[in-house]
C-alpha cells in the first residue's frame, strides 16, 4: 500500500506532539546554550540580590552607632578644714562684742530711711475761683 | 458645813478670777505718743479728703449754675475745707513733734531749733484758722486762701528740715554704736595679740584699718548732709527761696549712701568677730 499523501504522516519519533513547542533543530544550538546559560546567571543574580537584600535589611535594622554614655563622676566631698576655737571666743568681752555687732547689723537692716509716716500731706492749695 | 464653806470659798475664788480677767480685758491699749499722733493724722487726712471732695462738687455746681444758692453752698463748703486743711496741717506738725521727741542722736540744740520751727508754723496756722469764720464771700475766701499759698513754701521747707533732721539724728545714733563696737574690737585684738599667729594678726590689723576707713567715709557723708540741712535752713529764712522738695530728695540720697557705709562697716566687723572666734 502506498502511503497516502493525504494521510497523516506518522510523525517521527522526535517530532513534537501537538501542543508541544517545536524544539529547535540541530541548527539552533545557541538558543539551547543561552537558555542553559541564563539559568546560572539567573541563579547568580538571584543569589546576589538575596545577599544584597539581606545586607541592606541588616544595615537598616542595625541601630546607629552611639557614643558610649559618659562615665558618671561622683562628687568627692572636700574635706572641711577643722578650725580650732580660740581662747578669745570664751571671753565675756568677745561675747558682748559679738552680740552688739549682731544687734547693730539688725537695727541698720530694719531702719527705714524714708519713714512713710513722716511724708507731708498732699494739699491742693489754689481754690480755683 | 465644812463642805458648804469650801464650796463657797471656791466659788468666790472663781468669781474673783473671772472678774479680774474681765476688767483686764477692758483696759484700753496705750500707744506710744507718735503712734497715737499718727492715727489722729490719718483720721484728719480722711476728713480733709471728704471735705475737699464736697468742696469741689459745690464749686462745680456754682460754676455750672451760677445762682446765689449754689454760690452760698460753695462758700460754705470752701470754709469747711479751708478749716479742715488747717486742722490737718496742725495735726501733722504734732506728729512731727512726737517723732522729734522719740528720735535718738539729735543734739539738744537741734531739737530745740526744730521745735521752735513747729511752734512758729503752728502759730501761723492758728492765726490763719481764726480768719476763716469771717469769710463772707468768694473773694474773701480767695484772699485768705492765698495767705496759706504764699506761706506754704516756708511751711514745707520747715517740715522737710525737721524730717531730714530726724533721719540724720537716727544715723548719728547708729554711728555712736558703731564707734563703741569698733573701740571694743580694737581693745580685744590688742589685748590678745600673742594668741594668734603673726599672719592672722596682720590680717586682723588690716581689717581694723578698713573698718576705721569706712567710718571716716561715713563721717564725710554725715558732714555733707549737715551742710545741706543748713542750706535748707538758710534758704528758708532768706528771700531767695529754693525748691525744698528737690533739696530734700538730695538729702535723702546722701542719707542712703551714709547708711550703706555703716552697713558695710558693720558687716566687716562681723567678719572680724568670726575671725577672732577661731585660732586658725
Amino acid at each position: 500500500m502506498t502511503d497516502n499523501i493525504y494521510d497523516p504522516i506518522n510523525p517521527p519519533v522526535n517530532a513534537t506532539q501537538p501542543g508541544q513547542a517545536e524544539e529547535p533543530g540541530p541548527s539552533a544550538p545557541p538558543e539551547k546554550k543561552t537558555a542553559k546559560m541564563s539559568k546560572p546567571v539567573l541563579i547568580v543574580f538571584a543569589v546576589a540580590c538575596a545577599v544584597m537584600l539581606i545586607v541592606v535589611l541588616s544595615l537598616l535594622g542595625k541601630p546607629a552607632v552611639k557614643a558610649p554614655p559618659p562615665t558618671p563622676v561622683l562628687p568627692r566631698p572636700t574635706p572641711t578644714p577643722e578650725r580650732i576655737t580660740s581662747a578669745v571666743a570664751t571671753q565675756s568681752a568677745f561675747l558682748t562684742l559679738d552680740s552688739h555687732v549682731a544687734s547693730l547689723s539688725a537695727k541698720l537692716n530694719n531702719f527705714i530711711l524714708d519713714d512713710p509716716q513722716l511724708t507731708p500731706p498732699l494739699l491742693e492749695l489754689p481754690l480755683g475761683f | 458645813m465644812k463642805r458648804i464653806l469650801l464650796l463657797l470659798l471656791f466659788s468666790f475664788l472663781v468669781a474673783a478670777g473671772f472678774a479680774s480677767f474681765r476688767t483686764s480685758a477692758f483696759v484700753p491699749q496705750v500707744f506710744a505718743s507718735s503712734e497715737q499722733a499718727y492715727k489722729d493724722y490719718l483720721y484728719q487726712s480722711d476728713v480733709y479728703r471728704q471735705k475737699y471732695n464736697d468742696f469741689k462738687v459745690a464749686q462745680n455746681e456754682y460754676f455750672k449754675f451760677n445762682t446765689l444758692t449754689s454760690q452760698q453752698t460753695a462758700l460754705a463748703a470752701t470754709r469747711d475745707m479751708m478749716a479742715q486743711r488747717d486742722v490737718l496741717l496742725k495735726t501733722y506738725l504734732l506728729l512731727l513733734n512726737e517723732k522729734l521727741n522719740e528720735a535718738v542722736g539729735i543734739t539738744d540744740s537741734d531739737r530745740n531749733y526744730y521745735q521752735s520751727l513747729i511752734k512758729n508754723e503752728n502759730a501761723f496756722l492758728i492765726n490763719h484758722a481764726a480768719l476763716i469764720p469771717s469769710v463772707g464771700s468768694i473773694n474773701d475766701a480767695t484772699t485768705i486762701g492765698r495767705q496759706l499759698e504764699d506761706h506754704y513754701n516756708v511751711l514745707q521747707a520747715s517740715m522737710l528740715q525737721i524730717i531730714s533732721g530726724i533721719s540724720y539724728g537716727n544715723l548719728t545714733g547708729f554711728a555712736n554704736d558703731y564707734d563703741k563696737n569698733l573701740a571694743d574690737a580694737k581693745a580685744l585684738v590688742n589685748a590678745n595679740r600673742g594668741i594668734f599667729a603673726s599672719e592672722k594678726q596682720s590680717l586682723m590689723d588690716r581689717w581694723l584699718l578698713q573698718i576705721s576707713n569706712t567710718r571716716s567715709l561715713y563721717q564725710g557723708k554725715l558732714d555733707a548732709i549737715a551742710n545741706k540741712i543748713v542750706q535748707l535752713k538758710v534758704s528758708n529764712n532768706s528771700f531767695n527761696r529754693i525748691d525744698p522738695t528737690s533739696f530734700y530728695e538730695d538729702i535723702k540720697t546722701q542719707l542712703g549712701e551714709g547708711r550703706q557705709y555703716l552697713l558695710d562697716g558693720t558687716a566687716f566687723m562681723g567678719e572680724l568677730v568670726r575671725e577672732l572666734r577661731y585660732q586658725n
